[in-house]
């Protein structure tokens, strides 16, 4: 088998890709990929752990994971395509209506 | 002494009849008011229901008087004090004399006041007054006496003002309240140091009342044996003393009375000078036992205020121009004479066996009579002048108005002290016991030099004022045109005029209705001395000095005064100036540092101490500037502080050992 | 005496409050009958009455715990008379809500007043922030928003760190019994306050001391004072000033007092010291003022100095190893002036109102001779400033007179320091009668009105009740020296 460590720290370096992402793109579009990136890092996490222990708990945890994982994406989708009929793109830095 | 309580004792005649000697005239004052005020054909009769008022008055008062037993009526107030009516021969004599002077003042001003649209609200005012006198007098309790005395002191404030639309006047009418009212604070902690001195004595006194009249005579011997009791018996004697001088317009409190001249002149007959200011030595007389028990200080302190405001007095008195000023000057300094006498009776304590309560009280009754009759004589002037009140002015009318010059003739002897005028019996044995006391008592003899310069001054003052009005010739139109008023002003003016001449006959009566006061004490009946002759006749030599000069330079005009005043110069200045007093308390205390510490304390009030609490909002208005930056809107920075935060927590929780 | 008839009387203004929205336009008619009904209703209500409807065990320590005690029935009959006046006095077409308003207030400040349980205490003190901000806010002066919020916090921090007071004692009370109970009688004894460390003793009289003080005012806790009872209309003012601050001054002799045997010599000077302070500075401050409504304001602030002064007197017992039954007749003109000045000081904010809707202005130098239009005011005027200043025949004398005799064994000389404060008051309130109403009549004012019959008939009123109780006091003076027995006796 894959030795657990090598999968814990890929899931270790998504996570952090995956959290760059988040606090620093500036479309749209890149930010539900790093939030996809994110949950796929945890979920890897998760397997990794489960098969290592035998418990299949966590691979059904996973499998509902990755389907909010889905719905999540279509929704973050909807709120872009309504960002996209205000401001004609996708950028974030137009969202600054609850400033002080 | 009889004492009553409870319902029972209030419905016996004597008590019904003291309370309604002072409840009377104050029941009066509301119906005069109101009935003046709604019914205009009323005002006319407001003089004669307030006058027929105060005769009843008079005529409850002689009845007491015949009864002569001494009676004590009280009942529970408030806390322990009790209220109630103390009858004996001291209360007796100031409530005749208050309501025989003031219902003869009352018909004098029935002519005097005249159309005057406001007459009712006069005579209610004066009704009012005079029940408080009243009440003043015949009080059983301190407090009681506090709430009369007060009361006769807002009548004042509003007989001053009486024609409030007057600047002078309103203005005079504040400075007498708010000096008085100095005065009455002293009284107050003076009544303070009273309670808390007798409080723990008098248990086996039939009234636990320690502010009550019999108790205060009673038990001040016992209140002496107390540890420091003399002291603070002094104290309190002190502070009632400065009451009293602001009430009797004593020095340093004398400055509100030549001001209160604005006013109407009978209300300066009947108020400042027969009846309010007499409330002052009443009220030392009323608490002898306490002075006679306490450190010997305070029966100095009485004395030489007392025998220096007579000095003082008569000195402002020689170079005032208005007739009423004056008179004012000359009942301040008379008031000085009767509390000397009170002193006198204090200092001597030791080697006289009796009180000088008679001879005080004697010279305040025929004051009373002879400065009514002065004032009134005044206002009849006034009256056929249009109120001219600059001597200067006047002139020759004994010519025009020989009844009324007649009747200040009489009253001016009277007050010099002009043998055989009640006045001689009256002021000038004051002064010979004032000698009496000097002899065993080297400190008195500077009570007993300014007692007898100030008779000196008060016959040079006196007569300035009668030469130049009464004789050469008139110096205005207004006196070339006067006459004698109506009969209702004259008819007061010669009952007074009588009593003046013949009352020194009941002098040795008068002392010895007296000596039922203190009945067991050492300091029982009037005092009797005597001194050598030509000691005595000193002061009548004086007076015929003092006729003789101020005829030189008055009467026959052969030295002129102008000379002399030119010639002191600034001498003449200062006592005209009235010793710059009046101008320190008035435009330096009152309006420098007052008013300047009250705008001071205004501005920090309102800068400093809320500028505080302001600030206070404001940091707070600050601090939230600065934190809602934090809210910039950009969802990242919001995911980024939730990571911060997480981070923070996990790292101080794996600090503290939670994980 | 045990009575359910306590409740009603509480619920009451809360009905009448109701009443008084659904009348329309006939608010100020039908809300001053029944302001006069309730005056009839509460004055059968004797000392000693009490009701109790929850165990306080059973519900966390709260429980709806009323009394009328011998110092509550004075006040909550002065909230009757007070509130029935103002009503009166009041212009109806000021609409409907401000009646509502002012029943409202009465319900919470009688609530206040007849609370025995610190939980239910707390709830109506701040119950009647309520009513006063909005009474405030709508009807104001021109200042009204900053005075409005100025009041609500300043008041709600004194309030709060009370609440913290509160919790401190509960908490102390379950961890002793495992029992959460909050009524006075339980909580504010010797027995249990003796359980607490110096450290928290101190924090919960802080708390107390706070609020009573704020709400006193006294000085230098004092400056919404001013604000508040300039900027709010006329009965607002006789409102706050006559009623809010005895809530403060009803904290002090109920509960506040209840400490004297577990505090040192300091806190009977400080609060000496803050007595003669705030009399003396509040007399000054009111000597300078310009506008007469303020003035009347400082004159109010400092009359709570004499309040102060009665309660420092009681600490002071102790401290000079003297019986508290010395301090009788101070702490009973204490508790006299809170009754006498909350009749006077109606009187006083009446003539100024009558005066501000007549003239137009409330600055002193615009006014004189006003006795020349307006003669039934300088009646109402002379007779309301000379009350406050104290003469005697009228309610405050009592209660000065009491105060400073009774205080002279304790503070001697300092008492030159009380005298000396009243000269100065006598002096402001004769300046500015001479001021106003004396002297030559201003020109420039043209003709002006009288006073109103609504504002004249509720003064002279008001007047006649002062004068007859300054000449018969016993009544209600005797009631306040039984409590002070009571209080004695702890």
């Amino acid at each position: 088998m894959i030795p657990l460590i090598y999968v814990l720290t890929i899931s270790l370096l998504m996570f952090t890709v995956g959290l760059y992402g988040i606090l620093t793109v500036k479309g749209g579009i890149r930010l539900l990929i790093s939030v996809e990136i994110l949950v796929n890092s945890a979920n890897l996490n998760i397997v990794a752990w489960a098969t290592m222990n035998g418990d299949s708990n966590g691979i059904l945890f996973v499998l509902i994971s990755v389907a909010i994982a889905a719905a999540e994406a279509a929704v973050g989708f909807a709120i872009l395509v309504a960002l996209y009929r205000q401001t004609k793109g996708v950028g974030l830095k137009s969202l600054k209506e609850l400033r002080w | 002494m009889i004492t009553y309580t409870g319902l029972n004792g209030f419905l016996q005649t004597p008590v019904l009849a003291a309370f309604f000697i002072f409840l009377l005239p104050i029941i009066i004052f509301p119906f005069v008011m109101v009935l003046g005020k709604k019914f205009g054909s009323f005002k006319k009769y407001a003089g004669i229901v307030v006058t027929s008022g105060i005769f009843i008055s008079f005529i409850l008062a002689y009845y007491i008087y015949s009864l002569n037993t001494d009676f004590y009526f009280y009942s529970t107030w408030f806390n322990n004090f009790t209220w109630g009516v103390y009858i004996d021969p001291l209360s007796v004599a100031m409530a005749m004399m208050v309501s025989g002077v003031s219902f003869l003042i009352h018909m004098f001003a029935i002519g005097y006041i005249g159309k005057d649209p406001n007459k009712h609200v006069y005579f209610a005012e004066t009704s009012l007054f005079t029940g408080g006198m009243l009440g003043v007098v015949l009080s059983a309790n301190m407090v009681m006496f506090f709430l009369f005395w007060e009361l006769v002191g807002l009548c004042s404030y509003l007989l001053i003002g009486f024609w409030w639309h007057k600047p002078n006047a309103a203005s005079a009418a504040k400075k007498a309240f708010i000096v008085t009212r100095v005065g009455d604070v002293l009284l107050i902690l003076g009544l303070a140091v009273l309670y808390w001195s007798f409080l723990p004595v008098i248990s086996s006194s039939i009234t636990n009342d320690p502010l009550s009249v019999y108790n205060i005579i009673n038990y001040a011997s016992v209140v002496m044996k107390q540890p420091d009791g003399q002291f603070y018996l002094a104290l309190a004697g002190a502070l009632v003393l400065g009451g009293a001088a602001g009430k009797s317009a004593q020095f340093p409190l004398h400055v509100w009375i030549p001001d209160a001249m604005e006013g109407p002149t009978t209300v300066s007959a009947l108020i400042h000078a027969a009846t309010m200011v007499t409330a002052g030595i009443y009220l030392v007389a009323r608490i002898y036992p306490v002075y006679v028990y306490a450190s010997p200080w305070a029966g100095y302190l009485v004395l030489y205020i007392g025998a220096f405001t007579a000095f003082l007095a008569g000195t402002m008195g020689l170079v005032m121009n208005d007739i009423k000023r004056i008179l004012a000057y000359s009942t301040i300094s008379q008031l000085g004479y009767m509390l000397a006498a009170l002193g006198l009776g204090f200092v001597a304590i030791n080697y006289i066996s009796g009180n000088t309560i008679g001879i005080s009280i004697y010279h305040l009754i025929v004051h009373a009579f002879l400065k009514a009759l002065l004032f009134l004589s005044a206002g009849a002037i006034l009256y056929a002048l249009l109120d001219t009140r600059d001597i200067r002015k006047m002139g020759g009318l004994w010519k025009k108005m020989p009844i009324t010059i007649t009747a200040m003739f009489i009253g001016a002897l009277t007050l010099v002290g002009f043998p055989p005028t009640a006045g001689y019996f009256s002021k000038d044995e004051i002064i010979s016991l004032s000698y009496f006391v000097f002899n065993q008592n080297p400190y008195v003899l500077y009570a007993w030099l300014l007692l007898l310069i100030g008779a000196f001054l008060t016959t040079l003052y006196t007569f300035r004022m009668f030469f130049t009005v009464a004789l050469g010739k008139p110096k205005s139109y207004a006196a070339e045109h006067a006459k004698d008023p109506p009969w209702v002003m004259i008819i007061p003016m010669i009952i007074l005029s009588i009593l003046s001449l013949i009352y020194g006959i009941f002098q040795s009566g008068f002392y010895s209705y007296f000596s039922s006061m203190f009945s067991g004490q050492s300091y029982s009946g009037t005092v009797s001395f005597s001194i050598p002759l030509y000691i005595e006749i000193l002061p009548f030599l004086l007076v015929l000095l003092g006729i003789y000069i101020a005829w030189i330079f008055y009467g026959s005009h052969r030295l002129s005064s102008e000379k002399v005043a030119k010639g002191s110069g600034s001498l003449y200045r200062l006592v005209k100036a009235k010793y710059y007093l009046d101008f320190l308390f008035t435009n330096i205390i009152a309006e420098r540092v007052i008013v300047f510490v009250a705008i001071v304390i205004s501005l920090f009030d309102k800068y400093v101490i809320d500028g505080i609490v302001n600030g206070i909002g404001t940091i707070a208005n600050l601090g939230s500037q600065a934190f809602r930056k934090a809210q910039t809107g950009i969802v990242q920075n919001y995911a980024a502080m939730v990571i911060l935060g997480l981070l923070v927590f996990l790292i101080i929780g794996k600090i503290l050992g939670v994980f | 005496m045990e009575s359910f008839y306590l409740m009603i009387l509480l619920i009451l203004p809360l009905i009448f409050s109701i009443i008084s929205l659904l009348s329309g336009k006939y608010s100020k008619v039908i809300s001053s009958i029944l302001a006069g009904l309730f005056i009839i209703i509460v004055l059968p209500f004797l000392p000693v009455i009490n009701y109790t409807l929850f165990n306080p065990e059973t519900l966390y320590g709260i429980s709806i715990n009323l009394e009328i005690s011998y110092l509550s029935y004075p006040l909550v009959l002065l909230t009757s008379i007070v509130i029935f006046i103002a009503m009166i006095y009041q212009d109806g077409s000021i609409g409907k809500s401000y009646f509502s308003y002012l029943f409202f207030l009465e319900f919470s400040l009688i609530g206040v007043f007849m609370s025995q349980n610190l939980i239910l205490f707390y709830i109506f003190w701040e119950l009647v922030l309520i009513p006063s901000y909005f009474m405030i806010l709508r009807w104001g002066g021109p200042k009204k928003d900053y005075t409005a919020l100025k009041f609500l916090i300043y008041t709600h921090v004194g309030s709060v760190l009370m609440l913290v007071s509160i919790f401190i004692l509960g908490y102390n009370y379950y961890s002793l019994t495992g029992y959460f109970n909050f009524n006075i009688g339980t909580l504010i004894t010797n027995q249990f306050l003796s359980n607490l460390s110096p450290l928290l003793m101190f924090l919960v009289m802080m708390g107390f001391f706070l609020a009573f003080f704020i709400k006193l005012p006294t000085v230098p806790f004092h400056t919404w004072a001013p604000d508040v009872y300039v900027e709010s209309q006329t009965t607002s003012s006789m409102v706050f000033s006559g009623l809010l601050s005895k809530m403060g001054a009803f904290g002090l002799f109920s509960i506040f007092v209840r400490f004297v045997p577990f505090s040192g010599p300091d806190v009977g000077y400080f609060l000496l010291s803050l007595a003669l302070l705030s009399i003396v500075y509040a007399a000054f401050a009111a000597l300078a003022q310009k506008d007469l409504k303020r003035m009347v304001a400082y004159s109010s602030i400092g009359h709570m100095g004499f309040i102060t002064l009665a309660i420092s007197i009681v600490f002071l017992a102790p401290v000079l190893n003297l019986p508290v039954s010395d301090a009788y007749l101070a702490l009973e003109g204490g508790m006299f002036m809170m009754f006498a000045h909350g009749l006077i000081v109606p009187i006083l904010f009446g003539s100024v109102g009558s005066i501000e809707r007549s003239t137009g202005t409330r600055a002193i130098r615009d006014m004189g001779g006003l006795t020349k239009m307006m003669p039934n005011l300088a009646f109402v005027m002379v007779a309301g400033f000379l009350a406050s200043l104290g003469l005697p025949g009228m309610a405050g004398f009592v209660a000065e007179f009491s105060v400073v005799v009774g205080s002279w064994y304790f503070i001697t000389y300092l008492s030159f320091i009380v005298i000396f404060g009243l000269v100065v008051v006598a002096s402001y309130h004769i300046w500015a009668l001479q001021r106003t109403l004396f002297g030559p009549y201003n020109e420039y004012l043209g003709k002006i009105g009288d006073m109103l019959p609504r504002e004249f008939w509720p003064m002279i009123v008001l007047v006649l009740v002062v004068i007859v109780v300054g000449i018969f006091p016993s009544p209600v003076y005797s009631m306040f020296s039984h409590y002070a027995q009571f209080i004695g006796g702890m």
